[in-house]
């Protein structure tokens, strides 16, 4: 199986190989019923032929006894043959007269016994008996035959001459020679040659060339039931029909009739030729029209598949433009829609992005909603702006989400930073989750890097406010590690990725404690936190011993973060 | 007058036959039972001798009519003279080549009548030079006992002396001639059946422009 690398050139190739095995059975079926007609036209000319030979053979025989029976009916003539025995002489003279008067080539009296009395030609006394006993016997007292003489066939007719019975018989004949077959050729169309009793070609219309290939050949060809056969002769295929005549003294000749294959074709030739031009031609047409329309599928396949690879690319405000009305067009237009499909969607991520954490963002597109309702050790991490609402009183609103911003997003950076998840703000409240959604290691301890990271940030926030000639910010967080329900929270068309438990209401309360001046800190975390984050790394903190905070019964154990060893 | 033996046989077979004359009927049929008519038959006398014609028996007419000859066979007894009278308006060249007689008459006219005398036994085949189709036989015989058959192929001989004849029956359509010994008896009519081998006629077609209103 022949693979192609191109749409097009199987197409092409599929619709020239359907018009070249159309035109080619088409050129095998008219070159084949042409041959096949014209052998049977062949073969019909050969059968007339033999007829025609037999009716011209017979014209020229009645013609030849009209002739000898008038000659016969001239009475000095008829007086002459009773006078023969005494005055030979006389006798062959008178003879050859007759003969002239007949144009005969064969002229011979015969008695009523079959005895030869005279002949033109030197023939055994015996050689008419035959013909003479078949006229005898018949009503018109004629009779023909064949007969050879010195290798010569001769057409014989005997009629009888009457005074005013018939006392005797007159054979004349003609010869079987080139003229003969000639005017047998001028008659059928049909090449006509003559073998006589030792199969030697003795006349024939063919030319001398292939007259001699005939004389070696035609004796082998079989003969019998097979009526007509091939022969090549000279480099041409003839039909050949052999009929026989028998000869009066034994043996027959043969009439061999040919016929040229080639020329009989020559019509036939001429319009395979015709055909020949006419497929390739065709082929030519074909292979143009198909190269268009080839072209014309190919070419839009071709520029769907650049808008393909643009669209995979992330490039989805491309149009693919084909004015077209056939399924191309369609595709092109279901191409389109997917495009600003995968457009809209793109946006959707986007906006996702910007109001969940990238990593919740890509869960939710991964799994869609069904997120959460898990039960996870979350390290969650609050930090609450200090300050800020006096300095809100003072700036324009404007001004003041612009300031939020700026702080929040240095926030969430320095969170994102240690693979921490901005779970929310409230207000100007950070949330931020280490352990959720995705489950990873050490979650305290980033968690406590995380707020350093904050920590750090803020400061050099607070260095660029200064400059700007705004008073500076200040934090507190509050870190606790605990486990907490995870998952999607929310109201059926609005949801939100999120924790809760006990364990988030304490990193809430931690921070708060962090406004108690006593502890002197801007970050509280709980004994599980530090206990987890010790297992990982050192941790330098300051113990604030118990409090006890809203909403929970027993003390918790607290420690101020003074940094990292 | 002297003793003459051959008048005195003549005499006593002309009294045997006055005594005792037989008759003979020939029926002719051909190959296909069909009557054959024109047959002509003669009887030759065997261990008799032939009685003397009378002279003025000895005549015949082959007449030229409606351009045939008519009759088409006929039988004349040795010494005959026959007479070809034209009873035609065309004239006609009458002649025959056969070695009995060869005679020819040269073109004549409607009220000319010739004469042959057949002068030896055998086949004398007449023809017209310028009627090709016109042919009569003419068979001399040496005996008085001949004719030919009519339509139905039959043919009455009587008043025969009794005794053994060869019976001779000649016909243009036979190759030979069919002949047979039969015994008279005196007072009887012997019935001889002849069945014939007819060869095809091969009379020249007459002409069919050529005058006769009643071909």
């Amino acid at each position: 199986m022949i693979r192609f690398r191109s749409f097009r050139a199987a197409l092409l190739t599929l619709i020239l190989g359907v018009v070249a095995v159309a035109q080619v059975s088409t050129y095998i079926i008219v070159a084949n019923v042409n041959r096949v007609q014209a052998e049977r036209e062949i073969e019909t000319d050969l059968r007339h032929a033999v007829s025609a030979f037999s009716r011209v053979n017979e014209a020229q025989t009645l013609l030849l006894a009209s002739s000898a029976k008038a000659v016969a009916s001239d009475f000095a003539f008829r007086k002459l043959f009773f006078e023969s025995a005494d005055d030979l002489r006389t006798l062959q003279s008178a003879f050859a007269s007759a003969s002239n008067r007949i144009n005969a080539d064969l002229n011979a009296w015969v008695d009523l016994d079959g005895q030869v009395i005279a002949s033109s030609l030197p023939v055994p006394d015996e050689a008419f008996m035959d013909v003479v006993f078949r006229a005898d016997e018949s009503e018109e007292a004629e009779a023909s035959g064949y007969c050879e003489i010195n290798g010569q066939p001769y057409s014989v007719v005997t009629v009888p001459i009457r005074a005013p019975i018939i006392v005797g018989w007159w054979v004349v004949g003609f010869r079987i020679d080139e003229d003969f077959a000639g005017e047998l050729q001028a008659q059928t169309r049909v090449e006509v040659s003559f073998a006589n009793r030792s199969g030697a070609i003795i006349a024939s219309s063919l030319p001398a060339a292939t007259q001699a290939a005939l004389e070696t050949n035609w004796r082998r060809m079989s003969t019998g039931s097979v009526e007509i056969q091939n022969l090549r002769l000279a480099e041409n295929d003839y039909k050949i029909s052999v009929a026989r005549a028998p000869l009066e003294e034994g043996g027959e000749i043969a009439i061999i009739l040919q016929f040229s294959l080639d020329e009989k074709l020559a019509p036939a030739r001429r319009l395979g030729r015709l055909i020949l031009f006419v497929s390739i031609g065709g082929l030519v047409v074909a292979t143009l029209l198909a190269g268009g329309f080839a072209r014309r599928l190919s070419r839009p396949v071709q520029r769907l598949a650049e808008h393909t690879r643009i669209i995979a690319g992330g490039d989805y405000g491309v149009r693919l433009e084909l004015k077209r009305d056939d399924e191309l067009g369609a595709l092109a237009r279901a191409f389109n829609a997917m495009s600003r499909g995968l457009a809209e969607r793109d946006q959707v991520r986007d906006l996702l992005d910007k109001n969940v954490s990238p990593e919740v963002a890509a869960q939710l597109m991964r799994e869609g909603s069904a997120l959460g309702g898990e039960e996870r050790e979350v390290s969650v991490l609050f930090a609450d702006l200090r300050g800020f609402t006096t300095l809100s009183e003072n700036l324009p609103p404007r001004e003041v989400v612009t300031l939020l911003n700026r702080y929040l997003d240095r926030m969430s950076q320095a969170v994102e930073a240690e693979g921490g998840v901005i779970d929310k703000f409230i207000g100007d409240e950070v949330m931020a989750l280490f352990g959720a959604p995705l489950a990873g290691t050490n979650s305290a301890l980033r968690a406590i890097r995380a707020a350093l990271g904050m920590r750090t940030a803020l400061a050099a926030l607070n260095q660029e406010l200064a400059t700007e000639g705004h008073p500076p910010l200040a934090f507190g967080i509050g870190i606790n590690t605990a486990p907490v329900i995870a998952g999607n929270i929310g109201s059926q068309r609005r949801l939100n990725y999120s924790v809760i438990g006990d364990g988030v209401n304490l990193a809430a309360r931690l921070q708060t404690q962090t406004r108690n001046p006593a502890f002197n800190t801007d970050l509280i975390i709980s004994a599980t936190t530090l206990a987890l984050a010790l297992a990982d790394g050192r941790v330098l903190t300051r113990d604030l011993g118990t409090v006890t905070v809203k909403g929970r019964a027993q003390e918790s154990q607290i420690y101020a973060v003074e940094g990292l060893e | 007058m002297p003793f003459n033996p051959l008048k005195l046989a003549a005499l006593l077979l002309a009294t045997a036959g006055w005594l005792g004359a037989g008759g003979v009927t020939v029926t002719a049929t051909d190959q296909k039972n069909e009557a054959v008519p024109e047959l002509v038959v003669w009887l030759d006398p065997l261990g008799a001798p032939v009685p003397p014609a009378d002279p003025a028996e000895l005549a015949a007419t082959v007449e030229q009519f409606n351009e045939e000859f008519d009759p088409y066979t006929i039988a004349v007894r040795l010494g005959t003279k026959v007479e070809f009278p034209n009873r035609d308006d065309v004239q006609h060249h009458v002649y025959s080549l056969s070695s009995p007689a060869r005679f020819e008459i040269p073109l004549h006219g409607g009220d000319e009548t010739e004469a042959v005398v057949m002068d030896q036994t055998g086949h004398v085949p007449v023809g017209c030079n310028i009627h090709d189709w016109m042919i009569s036989h003419i068979i001399v015989v040496d005996t008085p006992w001949f004719g030919t058959t009519d339509e139905s192929g039959r043919l009455a001989l009587t008043d025969l002396p009794a005794g053994p004849y060869k019976l001779t029956a000649w016909h243009p359509r036979l190759r030979k001639t069919d002949e047979r010994e039969i015994n008279l008896v005196a007072g009887e009519t012997l019935a001889v059946p002849v069945e014939l081998r007819l060869r095809p006629d091969r009379r020249i077609r007459r002409a069919p422009t050529a005058g006769g209103s009643r071909y």
